[in-house]
């Protein structure tokens, strides 16, 4: 199987990810915090360097910052529904995920106004789009740092600066761009970063997590056991604890700081540098290609992992499932949990079909997966 | 000499720092003699370690909670 859906979740994973999780359950999968022998101990110790793997990589002064999380639509509701309430404006934009759209929409029965930054005709968001929306009742801008169906990777260092300096909290959902694009919530001016474990950072499902600045008080969600502070009715008041009720996924956050360590060691440019040579390579074939229009921006340089394509006359689903069947190569087709950004490339009808290249991917996997549409649209 | 903190994360964390600085310490659950109701968790170390691990402590912004002299039993 040639697999090309890496913006849904990577796959495979680095060999050091699996035998984490392996390990962790062979040898320690004890509760971390819930007791003091030494496997708690030892599994106390793995979530810390976790933590402070992941904080390496985003710019993270203080790893107790960062929680853990079941995955980035986990950390954007945390993020959207503990810090937003009655009478506050929201800005939004209208690429957005279903994992920020729906809360919002459903925060507006709350009294939460929504508004919608509008994005250009390759479906990114200017700093002046953003600006437009911005009313004394913002709270929060919440962007994604790139689409999961255009690509396009969105300023948010800009946006984060002139959130900063108008007091506004300013939430980055890095579905797309954690572990493939540098990101530095210090220099990007980030109040909250929300960014899933199973897809750049090539970790489990079942993993991500929420940066929260200092200073910011994030309501939690969920209340319970946090092996802290026992003998109060409420959760504690200090972070990671007050928002990781539960006993936590260790294996899943075992695997993740592999997958973190090998993005450390790798690196987020040589990974980027390596996914737009794919893009690269696929996408002057795709333009080629009659009856097909690729969505998002043409400069290479303004995108991140993701190719999608609409056809004239093809449906996105049946290409789907003849690349899967027939050739083995396996893709994603259909509004990608994205109906704001599909009704912004004008493809609501039928969707598209996205090409979503990862590290391990090769540019032979590219050429055959080119040859393979190009014989079922020629037929 | 028991040094009690505000979760497991901060003892782990003095311990691996006292450990960077060859300081031989283990993290354990606060007795209930010490605590003042609840759980918790506390590094236990050598007495002459102390003022080294209250530095180190303060450094790093963990809260200690509490310093027990008879080193928990």
């Amino acid at each position: 199987m040639i697999y090309f859906d890496n913006g849904a979740t990577s796959f495979p994973k680095p060999v050091a990810v699996t035998e984490a999780v392996r390990r962790c359950m062979n040898v320690y999968a004890a509760n971390a915090g819930r007791g003091s022998h030494r496997l708690s101990v030892l599994s106390a110790e793995k979530m810390w360097e976790a933590r402070e793997r992941l904080s390496r990589l985003f710019g993270i002064l203080k790893p107790e910052r960062l929680v853990f999380t079941l995955n980035c639509t986990d950390a954007l509701n945390m993020g959207l529904y503990g810090l937003l309430k009655e009478g506050d404006d929201l800005i939004i934009s209208d690429m957005e995920h279903n994992s920020v759209y729906r809360p919002a929409v459903a925060l507006s029965e709350k009294g939460v106004r929504t508004l919608f930054a509008e994005s250009d005709a390759a479906g990114m968001v200017s700093l002046e789009s953003v600006r437009r929306e911005i009313t004394p009742r913002t709270r929060m801008i919440c962007i994604q740092h790139a689409s999961n169906v255009g690509g396009g990777i969105n300023p948010i260092r800009e946006i984060g600066q002139m959130a900063r300096e108008k007091g506004i909290i300013f939430m980055v959902d890095a579905a797309q761009t954690a572990g493939c694009v540098s990101i530095d919530v210090e220099k990007d001016n980030i109040d909250l970063l929300a960014f899933p474990g199973h897809k750049g950072l090539l970790g489990p499902q079942g993993t991500g997590g929420l940066y929260v600045r200092e200073g910011i008080t994030v309501r939690p969600m969920r209340r319970g056991g946090t092996g802290s502070a026992s003998e109060s009715a409420d959760v504690p008041d200090f972070l990671p604890d007050r928002l990781e009720s539960g006993t936590q996924n260790l294996p899943g956050i075992a695997g993740l700081s592999e997958g973190a360590e090998f993005i450390l060691q790798t690196g987020t440019a040589r990974i980027l540098q390596h996914e737009r040579k794919l893009i690269k390579q696929m996408y002057d074939r795709l333009v080629r290609m009659p009856g097909v229009s690729v969505l998002g921006p043409d400069d290479i340089r303004q995108r991140t992992g993701v190719l999608s394509v609409s056809f004239k006359e093809k449906d996105p689903t049946f290409v789907a499932g003849i690349l899967d069947k027939k050739y083995g190569i396996a893709v994603r087709a259909g509004l990608h949990c994205a109906p704001l950004a599909a009704k912004r490339f004008g493809v609501s009808e039928k969707g598209s079909l996205r090409f979503s290249p990862g590290v391990f991917n090769t540019a032979r996997e590219a050429e055959y997966a080119m040859d393979a549409l190009w014989k079922i649209l020629s037929r | 000499m028991l040094i009690q903190l505000q979760s497991m994360s901060e003892a782990v964390r003095l311990w691996r720092a006292l450990g960077e600085k060859g300081i031989r310490a283990e993290v354990r659950q606060t007795p209930a003699s010490m605590r003042r109701g609840g759980c918790g968790y506390s590094v236990r170390l050598p007495e002459n370690a102390l003022s080294v691990a209250e530095m180190t402590a303060q450094k790093m912004g963990l809260h200690i909670l509490g310093i027990d002299g008879s080193g928990g039993g």
